[in-house]
């Protein structure tokens, strides 16, 4: 059965911004197109169609560059379509970020608009509704129940309270009139959730456009400095403005522990943060517990691994420096860690592997230790044409390349630490809560509500009125408008103290 | 696999076949008995299969959600006691369960064709909000699924509906009343996935610095997501009900499915690196 339009319901569009009233012909046909509904799902369907396709057609920010020309070789057409169209970059092409930008204004004006009706709705009240369009409504049943005017409203506002129902009662000279309402506050569920999609949105725009992200490795007892220049690979936003804090975190000590599988249970690293003239505060980062300072969060990565410390001297014996070369830990098995580097002061490229145990197996405790056992570097130091050199570098010893000559004094161990600078992650998580408080409001306080009248026929026989609406879930709402026309028969009962001799009609 | 925890798992999977060989024979020459006979099965069931879930529990220190063959194996337990629970309140609907019990069966025979050797628990999966993530995603799992099944049961009931009919199509409730509980229980399961996906992207966010990273699984269950939300777009805003509404329902179990246990198979994800080994 069709709902009146007179009855104020959550589900009817509520329309507030009166493009009629708009004095610009533009203005009003933009503004109309934006709030309407088809506009919002034509976006949703841009949106989820290229979300789709994005997890169909191989990503260049998400899949190694070796897999993605594998995929563009074996798949030339669709990939040169593909790339046209910028399917290979979906999340970041203009026309997806515009349909998300287009979708930002149409939720946030729908939202406005919805919310702008129901607070005008919750303020103006409930209003009575004439017998006729009671009767018009989905649920109306008609009782008449024994029992004098007053015994019947009293049970009757008794029983709808103990159902949960706030009511608004009014005498009449035409008799009793109530309005019984539940779950108002649900209402808002929907507007909630929309807004706190906003939300989401906007923080991850603003995120998106100001937010710095890095990542530096450290040996220990070195420092790392927060700047522009600290950090091994550093992406700024657009609008990140520079804003680096300058302080130094130095890694004291790490500490690893392993599955008996050779797998890494836990891995923590110690650290001294030294912020200006403060002292060092001592500090440490885990995975799942980041450190934060002054805006900066600075994350335990999985990676680690020994480093070998290595001098570069002259063939006379003079020191030209010294730095380290860090080793990523293999996955389990009988196999070196593997790294490559220029050697300082010449135009060679070197290829090392690491054994932490030289002349054993390599076992997975070898790698787990604080110091490996007996560790020693394989080199193969090559320029533009040939091999310049081949051989093993224990720990202890020096080999002469050259010019150069090259020692190893000591393994220390080191880690990797991504680093962000984040302002909108605090927006975007209010708007999760947002979110979630909409969509559990929109979906376990459904509002309801109830119109009741008492009449007396020309026999002067009291027949109680009782119309309902409910947002959603009609069924239920029959029931419990069944149960609830129960309950009000036992009041008068109980209120009457005699058997009862209900009569209930026009259940719908 | 223990041998203990084995024999009860395939124990579980073979009264999963039983039940729904039960429930199909039920429904197609419209037995009652049959079906109740199935139910109690199905209820028993949790037993063995719950215990088969503690003992592996036990057996590797943390629980059922690293690789497929646990979260197979626990997803399914959530959405048979979820259903389990649904009959017990609506004993006229136990008959939904000839669409679910066989869905069961099969996640988990895959979870049984799938590595069980114990994973252990790398450094970013100890974190509390990983447990809400999972908790609330084997929720969302059991309320599509439960959706489903009533979708499916309002379909054969409408396909199948005789005037005046007093077997077991004059038993179940009225067609009204089943899409009406469709409705519910997907929008309960808007809610539960809305959670699933805000404690993961924290619980991401604490871990790596990257709340959202487009990875396929995160994107997939957007896209889930979404398409329940269309759902109820079309419920509140086109009035779509019944046959319509059902069909978008039996859609959407797709795309559940898909997205809880199909992108595991084919993409390369964060989430893959603890299911794949």
């Amino acid at each position: 059965m069709p709902v009146p339009p007179s009855i104020e319901t959550a589900e009817l569009t509520p329309v507030v911004f009166d493009a009629r009233a708009c004095r610009w012909r533009r203005a009003r046909s933009l503004v109309s197109r934006l709030l309407s509904r088809e506009l919002a799902l034509f976006l949703l369907a841009v949106v989820l169609s290229a979300t789709f396709a994005g997890t169909i057609v191989p990503q260049r920010t998400l899949t190694p560059p070796a897999d993605f020309e594998l995929w563009r070789r074996d798949h030339s057409g669709i990939a040169m379509i593909a790339e046209a169209v910028g399917l290979t970059n979906v999340y970041a092409v203009w026309w997806f970020l515009a349909a998300l930008g287009l979708l930002v204004v149409s939720l946030g004006l729908c939202s406005a608009n919805r919310a702008i009706f129901l607070w005008r709705t919750t303020r103006r009240g409930a209003q009575h509704l004439s017998f006729d369009e009671m009767s018009r409504l989905e649920h109306y049943v008609e009782i008449a129940p024994p029992g004098t005017a007053e015994a019947v409203t009293h049970s009757t506002t008794a029983a709808l309270r103990k159902s949960g129902y706030s009511c608004r009662v009014s005498s009449e000279e035409s008799g009793w009139r109530a309005i019984a309402s539940k779950n108002s506050i649900g209402a808002w569920g929907s507007v909630v959730l929309h807004f706190g999609l906003l939300v989401v949105l906007l923080g991850g725009f603003y995120s998106g456009a100001t937010k710095a992200a890095g990542y530096f490795e450290l040996v220990e007892g070195q420092s790392f400095v927060e700047s522009h220049d600290g950090y091994d690979r550093l992406n700024e936003a657009p609008l990140f403005g520079e804003r680096h804090e300058g302080f130094r975190v130095r890694l004291d000590r790490l500490q690893t522990e392993f599955w008996p599988n050779g797998s890494l249970r836990d891995i923590r690293s110690d650290v001294s943060v030294i912020d200006g003239d403060k002292g060092p505060e001592q500090a440490s980062t885990w995975v799942n517990g980041a450190l934060v300072h002054r805006g900066v969060t600075i994350y335990q990565s999985r990676r680690n691994g020994f480093a070998a410390v290595l001098a570069i001297a002259d063939a006379a014996g003079r020191p030209f420096g010294e730095g380290t070369v860090n080793f990523p830990t293999p996955a389990p098995g009988d196999r070196p860690a593997f790294q490559t580097f220029r050697l300082p002061q010449t135009e060679w490229q070197v290829l090392a592997d690491f054994y932490p145990n030289w002349g054993e197996p390599t076992s997975p405790e070898d790698w787990q230790m604080p110091q490996p056992p007996r560790p020693a570097l394989f080199l193969t130091v090559r320029d533009d044409l040939s091999t310049v050199y081949s051989g093993m570098l224990a720990l202890g010893d020096s080999v002469t390349i050259g010019h150069v000559v090259l020692s190893y004094p000591e393994t220390r161990r080191w880690a990797g630490f991504p680093v962000l600078h984040d302002s909108g992650i605090g927006v975007v998580f209010a708007g999760f809560a947002l979110c979630v408080a909409g969509s559990a409001l929109s979906c376990l306080l459904v509002p309801r509500r109830l119109w009741l009248a008492t009449v007396r026929d020309a026999q002067g026989r009291l027949t109680l009125l009782i119309g309902g609406h409910s947002a959603k879930y009609q069924p239920a709402f029959g029931e419990e408008l069944a149960f609830l026309v129960d309950r009000i028969v036992d009041e008068v009962e109980e209120e009457q103290c005699s058997t009862p001799r209900a009569f209930c009609t026009g259940l719908q | 696999m223990l041998n203990a925890e084995g024999f009860l798992y395939w124990l579980a999977v073979t009264i999963y076949a039983g039940a729904s060989v039960a429930y199909l024979i039920g429904l197609v020459f419209r037995r009652q008995r049959w079906i109740n006979f199935a139910t109690v099965f199905a209820a028993a069931n949790l037993v063995p299969h719950g215990m088969a879930i503690l003992l592996r529990w036990r057996a590797v220190g943390h629980g059922p959600y690293i690789n497929r063959y646990e979260v197979f194996s626990s997803d399914v337990w959530v959405a048979v006691a979820a259903f389990v629970l649904l009959q017990h309140r609506f004993p006229r609907l136990r008959a939904a369960g000839a669409a679910l019990l066989p869905i069961a069966f099969l996640l988990m025979g895959l979870g049984a064709l799938s590595s069980s050797e114990p994973e252990p628990l790398p450094p970013s999966l100890h974190s509390y909000w990983l447990l809400i993530h999972i908790a609330f995603a084997k929720l969302t799992f059991a309320a599509i699924a439960i959706a489903y099944a009533l979708a499916v049961l309002y379909l054969w009931k409408k396909h199948k509906a005789i005037a005046n009919e007093n077997g077991l199509l004059g038993r179940l409730p009225s067609l009204e009343k089943i899409d009406d509980l469709c409705y519910r229980f997907l929008g309960l399961g808007f809610m539960l996935l809305a959670i699933m996906l805000a404690a993961g992207s924290i619980w991401a966010h604490e871990a790596w610095g990257n709340y959202w990273s487009w990875d396929p699984i995160e994107t997939w269950a957007l896209i889930t997501w979404l398409t329940y939300g269309v759902y109820l777009h079309l419920r509140a805003t086109y009035a779509w009900r019944g046959s319509k509404a059902s069909w978008f329902t039996v859609g959407t179990m797709a795309v559940s499915v898909v997205a809880f246990f199909g992108v595991s198979y084919v993409a390369r994800s964060l989430h893959v690196e603890y299911l794949v080994k």
